[in-house]
This record gives C-alpha cells, sequence and structure tokens, in this order.
C-alpha cells in the first residue's frame, strides 16, 4: 500500500524525491550513475493542481512533519481524477 | 542460468542455438531483449542497479549471445572519461559476482537496433526488477504494475504510418489498463499495445481493434504471449491487425495516420504523463518496426521467438 505526500509546485514532488535519493546513497550522485531520485512523483497537468509523491515504502527518510501530512490512496485517487489524464 | 528456455543447456559450442531473430530481415526502430536480436550488434544488453550499494554497471550477453549470470560486467563509463570513478563492484566480472545476495533492478534497456533509442528511468522506484536476492526474477523483466515502466528520448516518425510492434511478455493477473508499447500524444493521437480488462488492445490515433468477448483476444495470465500488433495502410482493407503466438486474432479496416505529437516511446505504460496504467508482469522482448513486414518475414521473426521463449 502506496502513501501520497502532496506538494503545492509542479517540481517539488521531484525535487524531493531526488534529495530523498541522496540521503538514501548517503553520499552524492555519481557523476556516471543514472537513476536520480527515489521515489514516484506525479505532477498535476496545471500548475495549480501541484504534485504527489509516491511512497511505496515505509517512508522512514521522509521527516516528521511530511509523515504528518500522508495521504491517502483515496485522496490521492481524487486528485488524479481532478488533475491528471485518464481513459478507460 | 540462462534466461529463456534454454536454461540447463548451459554454453554450447554454436554461440548460437536459435540464431538472432533480426538476422536478415528489415532494420527495425528499435530493439529491446535479453538475448542478442542482431549478430551484428556489438554493444551490451542492459544498464542495471543493484540494490545493496545502489552501484550501477552495464551488463552485457554471455558466450550464447544471451544475458545470464555469467554475462560480462562493466563499470558505466558513458558519462566520464575515468572509468574507476564509476563506482566499485568489487572486481567482479560477471553478473552473478555483481548481484551476489541483492536485488538488481534495470536503469536503462539498451537498444540493439543501432539507432541508440535506449529506454530507461531515472527513478529509483520505477525501474523493472532483473535479480531478487541474488536470483533471476521469474518473466523478467518484472514489472510491479505500480510504478514500473521505461521512457525514453525517441518518438515515432509521423511521416512514416507503417508500424509493426512485436513484444514478448507474461501478464500477471489485474484487469485494469496496462501500457505494454505507447508512443502517444494523448488518448487518440498516437500508438499504444495495451491490455484492457485482460484482453489485447491495438489503439491507432482512436482507431481501437479488441474483443472482449468470446475470449479470442483475452491474455494468458499463466503463459508467456508473443502479441504483435501491425499497420499496414498499403492495403486495402483490414490494414489493422493483432496476432498472438503466431495467430491472427483481430483485424480490421484503418485509414488513420499516426500523430504521436510531441510524445515519447514508453514500455510498460500507456500515457507517459500519468502514473496509471503500468504493465504487471513480465516483458522480455520489444521490437519496433516502422515498416510493414511481409508475411515471410513476419512468420520467421515469430517462429524464432516462439522457439526461443518456448511458447
Amino acid at each position: 500500500m502506496s502513501l501520497f505526500l502532496k506538494f503545492d509546485t509542479l517540481d517539488g514532488a521531484e525535487n524531493r524525491s531526488k534529495e530523498l535519493w541522496v540521503a538514501l546513497l548517503e553520499r552524492p550522485v555519481s557523476p556516471d550513475a543514472f537513476t536520480t531520485s527515489l521515489y514516484s512523483f506525479q505532477p498535476a497537468s496545471e500548475e495549480s493542481g501541484g504534485s504527489y509523491l509516491i511512497i511505496d515504502d515505509d517512508g522512514d527518510l521522509l521527516s516528521e512533519e511530511e509523515k504528518l501530512r500522508l495521504d491517502s490512496q483515496e485522496t490521492y485517487d481524487a486528485w488524479c481524477i481532478a488533475n491528471t489524464p485518464r481513459d478507460d | 542460468m540462462r534466461l529463456g528456455t534454454q536454461q540447463g543447456v548451459g554454453v554450447v559450442t554454436n554461440p548460437y542455438v536459435i540464431p538472432p531473430p533480426l538476422d536478415g530481415q528489415p532494420s527495425c526502430w528499435a530493439c529491446f531483449g535479453l538475448r542478442k536480436l542482431r549478430r551484428t550488434y556489438t554493444g551490451n544488453a542492459l544498464w542495471v542497479r543493484r540494490t545493496s550499494d545502489n552501484v550501477e554497471v552495464e551488463v552485457g550477453f554471455d558466450s550464447s549471445g544471451e544475458v545470464s549470470m555469467d554475462s560480462p560486467i562493466a563499470d558505466v563509463t558513458e558519462f566520464t572519461t575515468s572509468p574507476s570513478s564509476s563506482g566499485d563492484h568489487g572486481g567482479t566480472a560477471t553478473l552473478a559476482g555483481f548481484s551476489s545476495s541483492t536485488d538488481v533492478h534495470v536503469v536503462k534497456w539498451l537498444d540493439q537496433s543501432g539507432n541508440d533509442r535506449d529506454v530507461y528511468n531515472t527513478t529509483g522506484a520505477q525501474q523493472p526488477k532483473l535479480i531478487s536476492s541474488g536470483s533471476f526474477v521469474t518473466d523478467p523483466l518484472n514489472f510491479d504494475g505500480t510504478d514500473d515502466w521505461f521512457t525514453s528520448a525517441s518518438r515515432l516518425d509521423n511521416s512514416n504510418d507503417r508500424q509493426t510492434v512485436l513484444a514478448v511478455v507474461k501478464k500477471d493477473t489485474g484487469t485494469g489498463s496496462m501500457g505494454l508499447v505507447s508512443c502517444m500524444d494523448n488518448w487518440n493521437d498516437g500508438s499504444e499495445l495495451n491490455a484492457y480488462l485482460n484482453y489485447w488492445i491495438y489503439r491507432l490515433n482512436g482507431s481501437d481493434l479488441y474483443n472482449t468477448s468470446g475470449g479470442v483476444a483475452q491474455i494468458s495470465n499463466t503463459s508467456k504471449e508473443l502479441v504483435v500488433a501491425s499497420y499496414t495502410p498499403a492495403e486495402s482493407s483490414n490494414e489493422q491487425k493483432l496476432r498472438v503466438n503466431g495467430s491472427l486474432i483481430l483485424q480490421q479496416n484503418c485509414t488513420e495516420n499516426l500523430d504521436v505529437g510531441s510524445k515519447f516511446l514508453a514500455i510498460g505504460k500507456r500515457l507517459s504523463t500519468s502514473t496509471l496504467y503500468e504493465w504487471n508482469g513480465g516483458i522480455s522482448e520489444v521490437i519496433i518496426w516502422q515498416e510493414a513486414l511481409t508475411s515471410a518475414q513476419l512468420s520467421y521473426v515469430e517462429k524464432n521467438v516462439m522457439d526461443h521463449h518456448n511458447i
């Protein structure tokens, strides 16, 4: 079961994912390495929709403040319907 | 252990028990596999990351032209002039030594066509799995159905409507929409081959070829399948076709013109702008032509692929 962290900007989730990758490595990203971020992220179609970080583990690297504002799958699904392209 | 169907055969004198499928066939637009798909291809198969320390290396083919635990590995040097700085893989020269007992994910699936159309993912959580706890996963590459997929920096050429898309997969259970191979600007522009309600669907600019009744296009959740989607605008009817395991299963008239807009090829997802619709299961081989193969050419490739994968 994934957890979801909302950001107000389109690139907020992506930037945090990159920070968390460095935190996981406990070293700078090698200039040769291709992997640069830890978690999936989903920007909205419009700036006002912000973005979501999708955490598929226990989220140990998140700050306490971030852990307190994690959203549920239902909240994320509703955001996706409103902010990302869908076609079933 | 070798991947594919020849497990246990071991290294043989003839390097190719089954020859690469694209030898002597029309040049493809891009192709990805866990075996050599063209004898003249001299590059590696994969760029991988192990989870124990997140070191990345390239993986080559073994002496039989396959990705196996005997595959040689090489430091990633693509972005540096100093190979020794690219990470320490402990002097291990094979994939077995590199992977040890850890998990290994695929960072890049290297294009063997010679056109440099590699597919990749820079996010660790989205990289399909090759090895789990030191052993190959069942039906690699394994896409987790949650967020694993590959993107690319290449898009199909809108000036050429012809296409043939071939994939070897083992889909796991699940009835949602799951992207296999797509290059779509939006839901009605571009091309995609995917699973819908556990049935094959081939969409070309909104011309949907599928049948969710009768079972003819139902996807197996227990066996590997070879699926081929083709569009041959030069034909006078039934230009759009779907074939599974060497047999034609669906066809219909189609006069669409390909329009992928500015979007790029994706493997394992329907639309690159959404985190939805990821593939759940294995994808072992993908070959894309912007050509309409003749019946003889397609039959040859299909037989080769099915022989190799024991389909």
